[in-house]
This record gives structure tokens, sequence and C-alpha cells, in this order.
């Protein structure tokens, strides 16, 4: 077979080149540090690497939306906290004014404390985060949310958007809670309902609580107490909202009287005409709470009706602050369940993050130990290239001429 | 002694012209397609002496050129192959590294914009996220722009070269054929006057023909070749040469194409060429580069078009909605109907004015009691609709009734900025009608690319991918929705019998982004509504937050308040009006979704008589993140392909595609150069020279020529011998 020396020349020649393209290619390999170059390196690989780093580069950014959640969380609890803290003082206050032995300047002495007591949970209601906003006035939040009206009463001026954030591929979080819901949404009463004597009652009749047997009430009532003429037994009737006679009986101080669902004792001595109103509970915010047990505390107090009327007043406040608090409470925990959720979150993204770039580190990343193996064996093979060509040009029987 | 000598001087001619020829092929061994030659001998006529043959030297019969004319087509045949897919390898792998540059791809850029998103949510009201969230959409923008210009730089290079390729054919031709005229003029028919080198010249040239393109080869008689490209187009017929040219493409001028010149015109011949670089240049462009800049246009119109969609149902700080993220240059316009219509129309919208439709917001058509109402969603202001079609005074666009009808209370959003397909008209058609082509679902196209044709009576649109046939009938009312594509076409005026167009839906998508949002308040990340439960309701029953069907409905804000009525039956009463709008519907405290206005809420909890809820304008809602956090889902939706992938899952499909092809280009090529070495090594094999072999050749006629010499020295003497005897 003939072998011509053109072929022969040019052949070992390519050979060299593609050896020194293979030395470039790990050469630049090893410059990187980089497996993949271009997407033709691995065409699956890349896609799988794209959707890789797209993971990565979310949780990251999920892990920079849970500091962000992290610290309005955070806002939002210290200010509750301090909240809470402040209905436990006013709780006391109500207790110290609630008993017979202060006289009138001494329960405006407390009523002045529950007014600084008042202006403080206003102005946490009114705290704002480090941005400028809001905490507590939902999606309006560059809008004071708590603001007190000309009769003392506040109103809200916030809506009732909640903010939320994406902290894992599948979980989001709400990073507030809007101040109506927190500061406003509170049940009056038991949770379930009421209980207030009329203002222009004269009797002396005060009320001892009261427990349902149902978990609803469906109607509010009035009870009328009745006694025609001084000499004449007291009885009682219930009417509903209707009007409609519910029950009525002979009034005992200290019996029971149930109707539609509760039961109540009622003690002391009404007067004809009396009134109780059994309502439903409502909404009432914090502040009118204590807006009521100010009124009270400063109203003057003479007569025993004046007396009854100030103990059932302030019996009420103590419900209603108790609502208060639990109510508060119950968004202190709210708070710090999802304070762990996003804690246990960023655990989770943190494993993620870590997983996801070892598998792209696997799919790009360079095998060292191979790349310089690989390299000592090609430059070996080039060199043995070269000498044989080397030697091979060398061999001419023109050399013997 | 007469004969002594003659026999020397045959010995001495022999070794001389055998020491020539070697001499020859040791100049030429390394000169590109030389076969080697060799001194053909034969022994002369014996001269008869008496009853004896006597020997009368030796005679050179002709010098003859070592081929194999199988072996010579074989290496023809893998050049052209193995040049193609040279070629094609290595535009692919131009293609493959713009994937893979991180300062150009478009796949970090399209994470930090949805980083930025994701920020905006985090603090909806700071104006610096915003601020971020502007300008990484803008170098998104510019990430598909500078891609496109890549792409287009590569075709550009592409055409340059095709120009390149085609003089240099047409020079190659004749240059051939020049040769083929001597060949044929020295008489190439018999052995002893082959004209061997001139031969080598032109095999050598037709070698390289065969690198431009596949070339046929036909060997006649007189030693002449015929050439014929394509499919039989002939380039050398004997001593006559053919011109090979570029015309620009009849759709795109930019774009050029193989021609091939005759007496009677200038052809295209662009698709009948396989082969060599021309071939692999024009497949790259077919199978790789064209489709590439389909695809980067469909995930940029994706993009733009799902961010778009649903920054239109946010509000931004300014209190204003239904406004887009991102402008398309030339965009198109839609309509869509509501998904509580009762009725089965379908409305095509054609833009008319160069500046498009004139309302940002778009326009609301609704038909009642018989009469169809256009409202203008920027200003407020209506006018009538007679019927269909109907082109809209100073709105930009006319309103086509495709097919079905209204039915009473039915409404349609006429929505502007939807992406424009590129129509290519042939620059021989005579008719005068107009295409235009509207993307109406991203969702739904694939990036192929279609031709098409008028016969006169019905339009037909072939898939240029697949070679799939739709007809559109003549009397096909326009626009026209090609069936699971995603895109419309409309078309209006005359069209004359054999006109065709060249369709392709997304190729304009990168260069035509560009970012609508001017300052950072118009960054749309909150609800534009709201709903909130009446604080003094006695039951706990609660209300979604309303989610936007509906955008372009024009009492979307109205404020309406849901009173319950009972515990299983509410009211609907709008407040601006004082009036019930719906009574007595029934509630169910599992959760009932009512649906008014275009939104959609949510009601569940057991409830009480009395219990209200209202919606309403979300006026102030600055710290509300609800639709930024709709946009960052956009990163996971899958929107593309059918629902079948994510916008980063398409673009990752796209890279690993072009790396598949480039990959297999490569390997291919690698074989091609394989088969072409091995084609090369046997025709080596008979037609290279080896210098060992020709220096013990020259040293084996040197020494025929010595020996020759030493005969007639020999026959000197042995005639001075005789003088010598004679003269004494």
């Amino acid at each position: 077979m003939r072998i011509s020396s053109a072929y022969l020349h040019q052949q070992a020649v390519s050979g060299m080149g593609l050896m020194q393209m293979q030395i470039a290619n790990t050469q630049q390999q090893l410059n990187t540090g980089m497996r993949l170059t271009k997407p033709s390196d691995d065409p699956s690989g890349i896609a799988a690497l794209l959707m890789i780093r797209k993971g990565i580069d979310t949780n990251t950014q999920y892990q920079s939306n849970i500091n962000a959640a992290s610290i309005r969380l955070s806002l939002e609890e210290n200010a509750l906290t301090a909240v809470n803290s402040d209905i436990n003082r006013a709780k006391e206050l109500v207790l110290q004014g609630n008993t017979d032995t202060l006289d009138n300047g001494q329960r405006k002495a407390l009523a002045q404390e529950a007014r600084h007591i008042l202006s403080s949970i206003m102005s946490l209601a009114n705290t704002k985060d480090s941005a400028g906003d809001y905490l507590f006035s939902g999606s309006r939040s560059q809008t004071e949310p708590f603001v007190a009206q000309a009769n003392g009463s506040v109103s809200y001026q916030g809506d009732e958007g909640v903010r939320k954030l994406q902290i894992g591929s599948s979980r989001e979080v709400s990073v507030g809670d809007n101040g109506k819901e927190v500061f406003q949404a509170i049940r009056n009463g038991n949770g379930v309902f009421s209980i207030t004597g009329n203002p222009a009652n004269t009797g002396s009749t005060t009320i001892s609580g009261g427990s349902v047997n149902g978990t609803t009430m469906t109607d509010d009532y009035t009870i009328n107490f009745i006694q025609a003429l001084p000499t004449d037994p007291v009885t009682y009737e219930v009417r509903d909202s209707s009007a409609a006679l519910v029950t009525s009986g002979a009034y005992t101080a200290g019996a029971n009287i149930s109707f539609g669902g509760v039961a109540m004792s009622v003690k002391g001595v009404p007067a004809n005409g009396d009134q109780i109103f059994v309502n439903r509970s409502r909404n009432q915010d914090i502040f009118t709470t204590l807006n009521n047990m100010i009124t009270a505390l400063e109203t003057p107090v003479t007569t025993s009706a004046d007396k009854a009327k100030l103990h059932n007043v302030l019996g009420g406040v103590i419900s209603d602050l108790e609502q208060a608090r639990a109510h508060v409470m119950q968004f202190v925990s709210s708070v710090g369940t999802r304070q762990s959720t996003i804690d246990s979150q960023r655990e989770t993204n943190d494993t993620l993050i870590l997983h996801g770039t070892l598998t792209a580190s696997s799919v790009e990343d360079l095998d060292y130990a191979k790349a310089i193996s690989d390299f000592n064996r090609q430059t070996v093979g080039l060199q043995a290239a070269q000498q044989t060509y080397v030697k091979l040009q060398g061999m001419s029987l023109f050399n013997y001429l | 002694m007469a004969t002594l000598f003659s026999i020397g001087v045959s010995g001495l001619q022999a070794a001389q012209r055998s020491i020539a020829v070697t001499s020859q092929n040791i100049s030429n061994s390394s000169v590109e397609g030389y076969a080697r030659q060799r001194v053909e001998l034969m022994t002369r006529d014996p001269v008869r002496l008496g009853n004896q043959f006597v020997g009368a030297g030796v005679n050179i019969t002709g010098v003859t050129r070592q081929h194999d004319q199988f072996l010579d087509d074989q290496v023809v045949r893998y050049t052209a192959s193995s040049n193609m897919s040279e070629v094609y390898s290595k535009m692919s792998s131009q293609l493959d590294e713009l994937f893979a540059d991180k300062n150009i791809n478009v796949s970090e850029s399209l994470q930090k914009f949805y980083d930025s998103v994701q920020s905006v949510a985090a603090n909806p009201s700071y104006i610096p996220s915003r601020q971020v969230m502007m300008s990484e959409g803008q170098s998104l923008v510019e990430r598909f722009q500078v891609f496109d210009s890549q792409i287009n730089e590569l075709g550009n290079s592409l055409n340059q070269s095709l120009e390149n390729y085609a003089s240099e054919l047409s020079s190659l031709s004749s240059s051939i054929a020049q040769l083929n005229r001597d060949i044929s003029l020295s008489g190439g028919k018999g052995v002893a006057f082959s004209p061997n080198d001139l031969l080598n010249q032109r095999d050598s040239l037709v070698r390289k023909v065969s690198e431009l393109a596949n070339v046929q080869t036909a060997y006649l008689a007189d030693g002449s070749v015929n050439l014929f490209i394509g499919q039989g187009q002939p380039l050398v017929l004997g001593p006559e040469a053919f011109k090979i040219t570029t015309i620009p493409n009849e759709f795109n001028a930019s774009n050029k194409e193989i021609a091939y010149v005759t007496s009677a015109g200038t052809f295209k011949i662009t698709d009948q060429i396989t082969g060599g670089a021309i071939g692999g240049s024009l497949a790259f462009r077919n199978e790789v580069l064209n489709p590439a800049q389909a695809n980067i246009g469909r995930i940029a119109y994706g993009i733009a078009d799902s961010v778009n969609q649903q920054h239109r149902m946010g509000m931004d700080l300014n209190g204003d909605y239904n406004r887009t993220f991102f402008d398309f240059a030339n965009a198109g316009g839609k309509a869509v109907a509501d998904s509580q219509n009762l009725g089965n129309a379908v409305l095509g919208v054609n833009i008319t004015s160069t500046t498009g439709m004139s309302a940002v917001k778009g326009y609301e058509l609704t038909f009642n009691a018989g009469v169809y109402t256009l409202r203008n969603l920027d200003d407020n202001s209506t006018q009538g609709v007679p019927g269909f079609p109907y082109s809209v005074p100073g709105g930009g666009f006319s309103l086509h009734l495709t097919s079905g009808a209204m039915a009473a209370g039915d409404k349609m959003f006429i929505q502007p900025q939807a992406p424009r397909g590129q129509v290519l008209i042939n620059t021989n058609n005579t008719g005068a009608a107009s295409v235009n082509v509207t993307v109406t679902d991203i969702n739904k196209t694939n990036g192929d690319e279609y031709q098409m044709t008028y016969n006169g009576v019905d339009f037909t649109l072939r898939n240029l991918t697949d070679n799939t046939m739709t007809t559109l009938p003549g009397t096909t009312t326009f626009p026209y929705d090609v069936p699971g594509k995603g895109f419309q076409i409309y078309i209006s005026g005359a069209a004359a019998a054999t006109d065709t167009w060249m369709i392709q839906p997304t190729r304009l998508g990168a260069q035509s982004l560009s970012v609508a949002v001017k300052e950072p308040a118009e960054i749309a990340a909150a609800n534009p509504l709201r709903s909130t439960a009446d604080v003094q309701n006695l039951s706990t029953a609660t209300i979604t937050a309303p989610v936007v069907k509906d955008i372009g409905n024009s009492a979307l804000t109205n404020p309406i308040q849901i009173v319950f009525t009972g515990a299983a039956t509410f009211d609907v009463f709008d407040v601006n009006t004082s009036t019930t709008v719906a009574a007595a519907q029934v509630y169910n405290s599992l959760g009932t979704t009512l649906r008014y206005n275009g939104w959609e809420v949510t009601l569940r909890g057991a409830a009480q008589t009395g219990d209200k809820f209202n919606v309403e304008y979300n006026a102030n809602g600055v710290g509300d993140n609800a639709n930024a956090r709709m946009l960052a889902d956009l990163q996971n939706t899958k929107n593309m392909d059918n629902g079948k992938s994510s916008l980063q899952e398409t673009y990752s499909a796209l890279t690993s595609e072009i790396g598949t092809k480039t990959r297999l280009a490569n390997n291919f090529n690698a074989s091609q150069v394989a088969l072409l070495g091995r084609a090369d090594a046997q025709r080596e094999q008979v037609s290279g020279v080896n210098l060992d072999e020709e220096a013990a050749d020259m040293m084996r006629f040197q020494q025929a020529y010595q020996a020759s010499a030493q005969i007639l020295v020999a026959a000197d003497k042995m005639l001075q011998t005789l003088f010598n005897a004679l003269g004494r």
C-alpha cells in the first residue's frame, strides 16, 4: 500500500491540531472552573442548569422577603405586647374604681391615668414601619389609621387589606393585620351577649354576669321591671326586639332569669320601669371601651342609683377589657406562629438553596482531578505526536543519497 | 554496432524521461489534488537479423496519470458534505455561544426582573423598589433587543457569504470551462498526449466547486467534464460556463437567494442547492437561525403579554388601573368576550391607524336592547355602533363580527397592545390586498411561520415547519382565527391570483418591546378594589378580596353593598344609585361566589340578618401588594406551549434546542470529516506521491541512465578497437 508523503504530513499535522484543540478546551475548563462553557457542551444539562439557577435565585429572593416579613412582624408583636400591658393596667384601674371606698376625686385620678392609657394605645395603633408605612392601616399604608374625633370617639381611616408576602414556592404569609381586625372587631360583653342597665334606671339593681346555654343568640332582649304600686311585688317581663313577650315572672333578688339561651342573675331593688338590655355581642373598639370607662369614673356618684349605675357600667367595662385583651393576645400569638412559620421556611429555603447550589455545581462545575489528569494525558499525547512527526519527517531516502 | 548505439540511446532517453517525471512528481508532491505520473515504457520491436531477432531498445509510449475515477468522485462527494456540515456547525456554534454569553442571554435578566417584582411586593409604596423594577424591565427589553440584533448580525454575515460563494462559483465555472477547452484542444483522447497537468488542475477546481455546493460530474470522451448543480442546472457544459449570482428574496430584500443566470432570465435555485458551504449556510438559516429568532420573539411576546395582562388588573400609586407595563411597537388589538356572555359572538379588531388604537385603556362594547354601545375607557365617552364591520371614528381601528351574535347584556373588552405578527409581501404581488396578523393568544403559538398563497378563489396557508396546509375559503369573514395557533389574519382589499405573503407571527417580538411605564408610581402593585365587612356585623361571616375578572368593565369601581336579608339570602345594593340591583340571592354558608360589575368575591360563614359587606374602589390603597404578588407569580405560571411550560422553561428549552442542534452538527461534521479523510486516503493510495518511492525510482532511473551510458561507452570502445585494428 502506498502512503503519499503529503498525506502523511497532513494527517500528522491535523492530528496535532485536534489534540491542541482538546488541550485548549481543557485549559478553558481549568481557567473558568466550569465544565459547561456553552449550551452544546451538554444541552440537557444546560436546560436543567437554567432551571436550577432560577430555583436558587427565587429562593434567595424569598429569603429577602422573609427578612422584610420578619421585621414587620416583630414590629407588630412589640406594639401588640405593649397594647396588652396597657389593657392590663386599665383593668387594674377599673377594679380599683369599682369599689365603694373611693371618693369622686380619687376616681377622677384613675380616669386621668385611663386617658394616658387611651392615648398610649392610640399611638401604638398608629405605629409606622421603617419604610414610613402605617402598620395597622391595611392597604392605605400612607393614611393614619386611627384619628380622634371631636366627640372623643376614635375612627378608623384604613381598610381591611392585609399585606401578604411570598416566602416559599407555595407559601404566603400575612405580614401584618389591619387596625380594624385588631382594635375594632372586638366583641363586647362576654362575646355572645352584653348586659347594660338603662342609664335612666332609678333602682339599685346590679347584674352579676350571666351564662349562655347555646353558642348563639338570635335576637336582642329587654328586661322590664314592673311594680305598679310600691306595695306590689316586683315582677319582670322579657321582650324581644319586636316587643313580643318572651317570658315573665316574679322578681327575686339573686335568682336566675333565663330566656333565649341565656341565664343571668339580678340583685338589688329595681324601681318600676327600670330596664336591663341583653343584646347580642357587637363589635366595640378598644377606644370606645376606654372612653366608657373614663366617662363612668368621671361621673360623680351621690345616690345609690348612681352607685348601681357605676357598678353596672364598670362591670361591663371589665368584661369588655377582658375581651379586648384576649382579642389582642390572639393576634400576638398569631404573629408568633407566623414568625415561627417563616423561621422554619427560612431553613427550608436555605436547604433548597444549598441543595440547588450543590446540584448546579455537580452539573456545571469542573472535576479538577479529572480535568488535570485529562490535561496531562492530552499533553503527553501531543508530545508523542510531535516527536513521532519529527522522527518521521527525518526519515527519507533522500538523506542517504 | 548501430543497434548497440540506438539501444543505448533509447535507454538513455527512457531513463532521462523517467527521471524528469520523477522530479515532476517530487516537486508537486505537496500540491493538492496532484495525481502522480508515470512513464510508460515498451520494448521496441526487434530487428530480424538472419534467422534471429535482436532487441532494438526501449520506446516511451506515454506519460500516464495515476488516478481512479471512482475514488476521485468519492472525494468530490464527501468534500461537499463535509464542507456543508462544517459551515453549519461553525454558524450554530456562534449562536450557541450567544446563548452561553452571560452578558447577552435573557435568562438572567428575566430572573432579575421577577426579583424586582418581589421587592415591590415586599414594599409596595417604596419608590426605590419601583424604580428598580422599571430599570430591570428596561434591561430585559434591551437584552431581547441585543439578542435579536446579534441574530440579525448572523443573518447579515450569512447573506454576505452567500454573495461571495455565488461569485466564487461563477469564477470557478469559467476557469473550468477554459480548462475544458484547453484539454479538448490538446486532444485529450490519446494516452500518449494526455494533458495530465491540465486534468489535474481541472479536477482540483471541481473539488473546489464541491466545497461550495453539491455538484454532479459527467466526463466526456474528449477529456472535458460537464458540471451540474442543484437539480440538474448545468454549471459547465464543455467549454461553456454558466453564471451564478444572488438576488434579493422576494419577501425580504435584505435576505439573499442563490440564482441561476440564463439568457432567458435569472431564476432562484436556493431551494435546490444542497451540500457545500452554500447548502450549509442555507440549512443553518432555515433550521436554526429563523426558528431561533421566531422563538426568541415568542418568548419576548410571552413575557410582555403576560405581564401586561396582569398589570392591567392592578392599580398604580396614582389610583389608575388597566394600563400596560410593556409596549409593543406597531401593536395590534383584540376583542375579549366577557366570561358571562350568553351570546357566542367572536369579534375581530383591525388596527387602521399607524399610531394604533387611540384609547390606551381600550374600549368596552355592550349590547343592550338591540343597541351596540362602544365606551372609550380613557375618557368614558360613548358612541353607538350601527353594525359590523364598523370603523371607529378617531379610534384608529375597525370592529368585525367574525362569527356568532351578541346576546342582550353581553360585553366585549376591546383591548389595545396585542402583539403583532410580521407579514412580508412578495414583491411580485399584483393585488392590492393588505394583510394584518395579530397574536391573540401567545400561549398557543409555537414559533411556526407560514406562507400564504391566493389562487384567485381561496387563500392557502402552508406551515413552513411541517408543510401542513390550511385553506381559508374566499368567503371567510376576516379576521380569521387560525385554529389552535393563537393568531388571527385580517385581509382587506382585493388579492390577485398567485399573490403570496410570508406570515411570521412572533418574529418581531424581541425587537418591538419597550417599557410603557414612565415613572415608578405607574407600576400597578395594588388591587383596584377592596372588600370590607361592616364593623357592626353580628355574624363572623367573611368576604374574600375582590378578584377582577373584567378590567374593561366601566362600572368596575362602583361601590356595591351586599346586605343580608336573612341567614340564607342577600341583596346586592348599588350605593351610587341607591337601588337594589339583585334581590334575594341565595346564600350558602359553605361559600357563595358573587360576580358583579366585572369582579368576583366569595362570602363564607354563618350570616345574620342585617350583616353588610362592601366592595368598592381601593382609594389610597398604596400599601396593597396583591397585584405585585400576582405579577411575581407569573414566573412560575405555565402560560406557554398550551399551558405546558413557564416562560423560563420555554427559554431553557430553546437554549437546550440550540445546544442540541449545535452538538449534532458538530458530531455530524466530525463524521463527515472522517469520511472525507478516508476517501482522501484511498485516493492518495492511488494518486499520491510517496517521496521514498520517488527516491528509489530516481536511483533506479539514474542507474539505468548510467548503465545505458556505459553501453554507449562500450560500443564506442568496441568501435575504437575496430578502428585501431584497421588503422595498422
